[in-house]
């Protein structure tokens, strides 16, 4: 079953872990991988406490369908793509070309952002500090174009204020939520 | 050491067998288990119906790569006890899975579903929506198929990113109560009740093997989790 388009919303902006799971889901889909592989990639990724099941997976690629194209950054697809902390993936030789080709494809949207911006406002330079450049960007992106962005990371909720024009929320609860 | 050694001189397994199995077998098991135990509890027996089998729900060995194959053999032979608990959860599962087929087969079946999609799908109550749009890329002929997988799944509301949602969050409590029909019920009974004896199942073995993880681990003096998590 496909997902079709929802009613117009901001655009969906992935941080690095939501990211780098929907990119180990296609890759695994690609190559036909089978249960055991997946589980022991999704737990690498996701963490001990964040069962991803098939359910999850299933979900997290319907509403990846239902939200193309999902806005990326360089400085995020610079960090997806490092897999220093991933070692199955990094062992995996052709995830990285893979996930590239389709970072540069019509799924993703890459956009940019310029230091000076996140400089010009004090309000991004301290979430730069806090976060880091990669994260403040994303948070400038979400806001700049009422998006709504989907992270791992609760401390970015911070960031969230009664003013902010995206929403945040965390990948796991929004993947279980219904309306 | 010899397959007899009782417990006791299991101690004499090294460090680096202990290790291997941990990182190749026993972790990854407890993780796989969790798992089925954690959609279990949400009654999600994420049955798909185009493969007939249920997505996340699968025999022991197959939630260990092919490649460890042999450490989970000589961990069974060191560990015997494991064996029967290994059986016990895939003959519930081979229940659990029939049941599901059983149930699904009786839904599609059934009068009243086929009734219950054509009275919710005529162009007035679908209010100018296609349903193709409703259902996507599934052909006519499985639209009754996805409902039931939901029905077995219990699937109360589904979010906004599946086609079908607005169909199933408006109807899918009248498809549901389907389960209590008198042509259904005791399909759907045998499913809960499969279900049921799967999950304690899947929770027995889950203590079992941490428990044998946590003598492992002292008497070895190997950590479970060598590394911490990111």
């Amino acid at each position: 079953m496909k997902a079709f388009p929802q009613p117009k919303r901001g655009p969906v902006v992935l941080d690095t872990g939501p990211l780098l799971t929907y990119l180990a889901l296609l890759y695994l889909d690609s190559i036909g991988a089978k249960k055991a592989y997946r589980d022991a990639l999704f737990w690498e990724i996701r963490g001990e406490n964040r069962a991803f099941g098939e359910t999850e997976q299933e979900r997290i690629g319907f509403l990846m369908e239902a939200s193309r194209p999902l806005l990326t950054t360089a400085p995020l697809v610079a960090e997806v793509t490092k897999l220093r902390e991933y070692s199955r993936l990094a062992k995996a030789g052709e995830f990285r070309a893979f996930s590239l080709d389709l970072l540069a494809g019509d799924t993703f949207l890459e956009t940019t952002f310029s230091l000076a911006e996140l400089h010009r406002e004090p309000r991004y330079m301290e979430l730069t500090r806090r976060f880091g450049v990669t994260d403040a960007g994303l948070l400038l992106l979400a806001d700049r174009n009422g998006g709504l962005l989907l992270t791992d990371d609760k401390p970015l909720f911070a960031a969230h204020s009664s003013e902010s024009r995206f929403d945040i929320r965390l990948l796991d609860e929004y993947l279980r939520e219904v309306t | 050491m010899s397959r007899k050694s009782p417990p006791t001189q299991q101690a004499e397994v090294s460090p680096n067998i202990v290790r291997a199995w941990f990182d190749t077998v026993l972790n990854p098991l407890i993780h796989g288990l969790k798992i089925e135990a954690d959609v279990m509890s949400r009654g999600d027996l994420t049955w798909r119906f185009r493969t007939k089998s249920p997505a996340s729900l699968v025999p022991v060995r197959s939630l260990l790569m092919d490649v460890v194959q042999d450490n989970l053999e000589q961990f069974l032979s060191l560990h015997p006890e494991f064996v029967d608990p290994n059986e016990e959860h895939d003959a519930e599962l081979g229940r659990l899975v029939d049941s599901c087929r059983d149930l699904h087969k009786r839904l599609i079946a059934s009068e009243e579903m086929q009734a219950a999609l054509r009275k919710n799908t005529t162009p007035e109550a679908l209010r100018g929506v296609s349903i193709d749009r409703i259902f996507g890329a599934v052909l006519p002929d499985d639209f009754l198929s996805v409902l039931a997988e939901y029905i077995i799944n219990n699937v109360e509301r589904l979010p906004r990113f599946y086609t079908t949602a607005d169909f199933w969050n408006e109807h899918g409590a009248e498809f549901l109560k389907l389960r209590h029909s008198r042509e259904i019920l005791p399909f759907w009974e045998d499913t809960v009740q499969a279900a049921a004896r799967f999950s304690q199942a899947v929770d027995r073995l889950i203590v079992l093997l941490k428990e044998v993880r946590n003598d492992l681990s002292l008497s070895a003096g190997v950590p479970i989790i060598e590394r911490l998590p990111r």
